[in-house]
This record gives C-alpha cells, structure tokens and sequence, in this order.
C-alpha cells in the first residue's frame, strides 16, 4: 500500500498544479505516517481553484459524471478519462459482488430530476454487467402510482435514487432494495435485503453496507478518519486524471478494518 | 402543438431582423473574445464581429469536424466551474470529438428539444418509453423536455441482445411512444413485432426516431404493421437539438430561431426548395458554439409554409457526405441503393456496399442478410429501375452483384456502410 500511495501522491504534485500548491515542494513519503502528515484537499481548494488545476490533462477527459445539485455546495461534477471511467465501472462491479443479487436479476431504477444523470450512470452500469434494468421518473406520483409502474416489469432489485419519500417501498414485494447515503434501518425487514452505496459526487461510488459497515474495494481506496473530527478522509489509488488525497469529506466515520468501516454521521450530499 | 407560436409562425423576414441577426451579432462578439480558432478566422477573413451579421456569416469560412476539434480546450476553460457533462462521439478524424457542456446549455436544449416534442404532439397522458442498450443521458433530457410538457410518466427501457427476454416487460409498461434510435428497432423487429401481433390491445400509438436515418421502407412497414405515427427528432452532438418532424410528415422543422442554416453550393431544385450539404450555426450553445459547421448530412431545404401553420423552413436529409460515392462524377448515396433494394421486400433494411475495380469498371457489390436472398430477382429488377441507377447499369458502367451473409453479420452496429477499394 506504501508503494501505491507514494506513487500516487509523486504522480499528482509532478502532473496536477492543485497538488504543487497545496504540498509546497514534493513530498517524500516513507511512511504512512509521512502520508498522513501531508495536509487534507478540501472542497474549498477545489472550489477556490480554476477546474485545470485539479486535473492531469485536458485531452484525456472523456466522461463528466454530472453533480446531484446539492443546496449548500456548489457540485462538483466528476470528471474521467476513459482509465479512470474503467476503474469507476470496476468498483461498481466490486460493490455489486459483495451483495448475494442473482445474474440475470432484474433492476428498476426510480429517479427524480435532481438525481436523474447521477442514476442514469448507475443504470448504464448494471447494463453493461448484465442486468436487465429499467428506470422511472419520479414527478408527482403517489407511492401506490409509482409501486403499480414497477410491479409491471417485476424486478428483483428497487433502486432508489430520490430523496423524496416513497413510503411502503418494503410492501412492493421486490426482494432487494438499493440506496444511496441513504441508509434506513426501516428498509431492512425478514424478506428484504437493504444495500446501502456509500458515494460522493466528485468521486462516485465507494463502499456498500454490508450488515452494520461500508465495505470498499482497497485497491482503489485508502480510508482514513480524521482522529480530531472523526470526519472520513478518502484517497482515491488508482485515479489519474483526477486524483483526491487526502480528500476530506463532510461525512463521520469509524475505521473498522483495511477495507471496511462505520459510518457514524452522513453530510450533505 | 405550436410551442412558441411568436418564433414558429412569425413571418420569416421579421424573424430574421429581430430575433436572429441580434443573435448571430451576439454570437459572434462572444466567440471573437472566447475562442483561438474564430479569432483566427474572423481575421483571416478580415471579419469585424461587430459587422452586419449577414455579411459575416458569408465572408466566414465553413467549419469542419477537424476545426471543431480546436475549440475544445477553450470551450473547457471558458465553462470552468460550469461545466456540466461532456458529450463524446468517436469521430471520424480518428480522435474522438468531444463537446463541453454547461447547465445553460443543458437548460437551453431541454427548451428546445421541449418544442421539438409539442410538434409531435406528445400530450400528457403519452406513456413514454426511451429504448436503448447503455447509457441513458441523452433521454435524461427528452424526460426533463416533456416533464415541461407536463408529461408525467417517461421510462427508460435497458434492452440487451437476448430481445426475446429483454423486450418482455415492454408490453406490460404499454408505451404510447416509443423513442428509440432505427439501428435497435430493426434489430428487435422480429420481436417488437410478434409482441404487437400477439397483443392486441396495446396503446402504442408513435415512435420518434432520432441519432440515424430509417430507411423509408422500414418506416412503411412500421406504420403499417404497428399502426403508429412516425416522427424523426434530428440533431447532432456538436449542434444539439435542431427539429422534428411536425404531424403533417412533410419534412423536419428546423427552429431557425436557435440553429441557423446555410447550404454549400446550393442547388435550386424549384421556387421553394433547395438542395445541398447543409451547415449550421448554433445562437444558444454557450460553452462549445458551431459557426456554419458541416454535420455531414445532405439535405433538401424547403422554404414553403407548411399546413400545420408553422413558417419555419424544413429539411428532407438526402444523404451524409460521408455516405456516398461518386462513379464517373456522378454522385450516389447510400440510401438510394439501400431504397432500392428494400423497396419491394417486406423486410427490415441491412446493406453493405463494396466498391472495386473488374474488368476496368467500378463494381457494386451488395451484401445483405441472407433472409432475403430468395428475393433476389426482384432485388436486381429493383436496381436496375431506380433512376439514378438505370442508365449506368443498361450502358455497362456499373457492375453490380449482390451477396448474401449470414443474418448475424449485421448485429454489429459499427459496421462501415461503403467500404471503397476501387484502384483509380
């Protein structure tokens, strides 16, 4: 892991100016303890900085992963290269895999304005791994309108990307159902499995609930928590165009494990 | 439905003075401070923004995919924190071309693209269903254009190559539209069209069609069989939205009040209409904005008021550049050979042309799906009287063969529709 994040931490400050403003001069990173003594990247400085300075090189952008409006910050939308696209495509896979959902399961997607092109990417994902997967604009339907909407294509899988209440969704009869930072314990009932992503506009996906922590991929993550706030700090490993160190987050969390840990408080997403 | 009645139906020379000349003025001062390229332009062609704004449209040069590829870095900067989604297409310049978008322009297309959906007359008990194979953005804006409409219920429908289970649901959702691109719909044919017939009572009443041309006999079979009414949304990625077809089925709206047109080398066809390879320049993209830029296609330009009472001039797309080839000097494009071949087979329209070199001549080789190779007669009777086709072939100009492959040849989507190897 050393390895990995040393060069990651080399590859930002020589290619991205973000990285050389906020080090000063290169860091040479020997230790974890070198790493987390560099100081955090903050939404402030990559709001405060022209969007070129975050990233490696203007050509290899190739996706935009547009922001959820969000009421208090301004949205930072994702920005990949086609690399960095594969390895967003790879962590959805990894979240996907740590859940006991059947090949061939069938998806419906439920959406609304705000979250539509956040969603729209989820579903193009579970497309290209294979599931059958509808989605349906949420605008002012009541809860039995929508349910009689989803009941038509029996899916096996509910995924909920609003944040307007679809209250009874544990009596629609769909076995598994998804959130995102949304985690309700009201979801998980005897015949329902609640998966909640844990994600973040300017990063995407990261971690799913399995029982009672998030579990991440590490190969594409290293997970700290700030021991003066508890706020979770993210390192994203294998990100180029792009990259976050030390990126800290408005969400509390408990490290658990290399690859798992507790979420304690959820911010503004 | 008239949208906007004030641009749709105003008298053409008003709309012109005063709303589209201040907005091509506008246009043009903005990219001379904004982009690399148009400064360069604009000079070289010793071109003040601040001219009259037909006259700078005129002396301006045409603008190709290859020059459209110099505004990116500029468009990224000036939309900066703005900057909302990338479209990405895989060009033909071989890198790919990307546009750069910001909220406005997705504001401003979903207001286009929203009066695009009133001409289809889409009302808001339609049950929309978006079909397609991945990523469903640019059906996250059609959603969004007829929730304006006050559309209530669209749904996007993932299909996958297993069309006999994946189109199932389909007939349970019971769309009154369907909006979809032609390559997906001929290519689920079979099943989209055994459903309907062992479903009667299904309300599908309209498909909209848009990314590609359908081939007109397709399209008949379509109405025919499904008994629905078709509509093509055009546009393209560089330029967006830029009409539909309207409910009299005579030709493309175009909202000349957003993109304006200009034809290369014009050709009058009548008193109203015009022919030729049409470029276009867009007044309301705000980041990444196109000054008569070549999209590709060949069209027929129709000046003359249509009945369902807009004023806007129409477009009939006759061909794509990059979709033709010339035998001695003369012009032919796909769809010509590809309407011909399928015009008296009730089938859906696969082709491939070959060109080469025998026995000093260009030769035509046609492949097709086998399907229809007991159709072959009349394949050949139907070349041999289209038009543009009979003089070359009755004088021995042309030789033409067709040649049949497996019907799965085709479900590859990037198959190139002409491949040339004639030696010159």
């Amino acid at each position: 892991m050393l390895d990995l994040i040393k060069s990651v931490v080399d590859y930002a400050y020589d290619n991205i100016p973000l990285y050389r403003k906020l080090y000063q001069k290169k860091p040479d990173i020997n230790s974890l303890e070198d790493f987390k003594n560099l100081p955090y990247l903050r939404i402030s400085d990559l709001c405060a900085n022209a969007i070129t300075d975050s990233i490696s090189d203007i050509d290899e952008i190739i996706y935009i992963l547009p922001a959820i409006e969000n009421k208090s910050i301004f949205p930072l939308s994702k920005l990949e290269s086609t690399y960095d696209r594969d390895v967003r495509y790879s962590v959805f896979y990894y979240l996907l895999k740590q859940t006991d959902i059947k090949e061939g399961s069938i998806f419906a997607v439920i959406t609304d304005a705000k979250h539509a092109y956040y969603c729209g990417e989820i579903v193009n994902n579970l497309l290209f791994y294979k599931y059958q997967t509808s989605m349906f604009f949420l605008r002012d339907h009541t809860s039995y309108e929508m349910y009689k909407w989803i009941d038509r294509i029996k899916p096996d899988c509910l995924f909920l990307g609003t944040d307007k209440i679809i209250g009874d969704v544990t009596e629609w009869g769909i076995p598994y159902i998804f959130t995102i930072n949304r985690y309700d314990k009201n979801l998980s009932y005897e015949k329902i499995r609640h998966y909640d992503i844990y994600a973040i506009n300017e990063i995407s996906w990261i971690a799913i609930r399995i029982g009672d922590s998030y579990i991440y991929p590490k190969e594409f993550f290293y997970i700290e928590s700030d021991p003066s706030d508890d706020i979770l700090v993210l390192t994203t490993i294998d990100n180029y165009l792009q990259p976050f160190i030390r990126y800290k987050t408005g969400d509390r969390a408990k490290i658990i494990d290399e690859n798992q840990f507790q979420i304690t408080y959820i911010g503004e997403h | 439905m008239i949208l906007d009645p004030s641009c749709e139906c105003a008298n053409q020379k008003n709309l012109l003075d005063d709303i589209i000349k201040p907005r091509l003025s506008s246009l043009f001062i903005r990219v001379y401070d904004v982009f690399t390229y148009y400064r360069w332009q604009f000079d070289r062609a010793n071109v003040d923004p601040c001219m009259e704004p037909m006259d700078i449209l005129e002396k301006l040069p045409f603008m190709t995919k290859s020059d459209y590829i110099m505004l990116e870095s500029d468009a990224f900067l000036k939309a900066d924190r703005h900057l909302f989604c990338v479209e990405t297409t895989s060009g033909t310049t071989g890198r790919p071309k990307r546009r750069f978008q910001s909220i406005n322009d997705e504001i401003n297309e979903m207001r286009l693209a929203t009066r695009v959906f009133a001409g289809f007359d889409i009302s808001k008990d339609d049950v929309v269903l978006f079909m397609d194979v991945g990523n469903p953005s640019i059906y996250i804006w059609f959603a969004k254009a007829l929730e304006s409409l006050g559309v209530k219920n669209t749904i996007y429908y993932g299909i996958q190559s297993d069309f006999d289970r994946s189109l199932k649901g389909i007939i349970r959702l019971d769309p009154t539209v369907i909006v979809t691109v032609p390559s997906l719909l001929a290519r689920s044919y079979e099943t989209i069209s055994r459903m309907y017939s062992e479903n009667k009572e299904t309300n599908l009443r309209k498909i909209v069609y848009f990314g590609e041309k359908i081939n007109n006999s397709f399209r008949k079979r379509l109405e025919d069989e499904l008994k629905v009414e078709i509509f093509s949304h055009y546009g393209g990625t560089e330029v967006s939205t830029i009409g539909g077809e309207c409910t009299q089925h005579n030709g493309i709206h175009i909202y000349n009040d957003v993109n304006y047109p200009s034809l290369i080398e014009p050709k009058k066809i009548d008193e109203t209409i015009y022919e030729g390879e049409i470029a276009w320049t867009t007044t309301q993209i705000d980041v990444q904005p196109v000054i008569k830029y070549r999209i590709g296609d060949v069209v027929q330009i129709d000046y003359s008021a249509c009945p369902c009472g807009r004023t806007s001039p129409r477009i009939k797309v006759i061909g794509r550049t990059d979709d033709s080839f010339s035998i001695l000097g003369e012009k032919f494009y796909y769809d010509t050979i590809l309407n011909a071949v399928y015009s008296n087979i009730n089938e859906t329209g696969f082709m491939q042309i070959i060109l080469s070199t025998e026995q000093k001549k260009d030769k035509l080789t046609i492949i097709l799906p086998e399907k229809i190779k007991s159709k072959e007669k009349e394949i050949l009777s139907a070349l041999y009287q289209t038009s543009e086709l009979e003089y070359f072939l009755s004088e021995d100009f042309i030789l033409i063969e067709l040649r049949f492959v497996t019907n799965d040849f085709f479900s590859n989507r990037k198959i190139p529709s002409i491949i040339d190897k004639r030696i010159y």
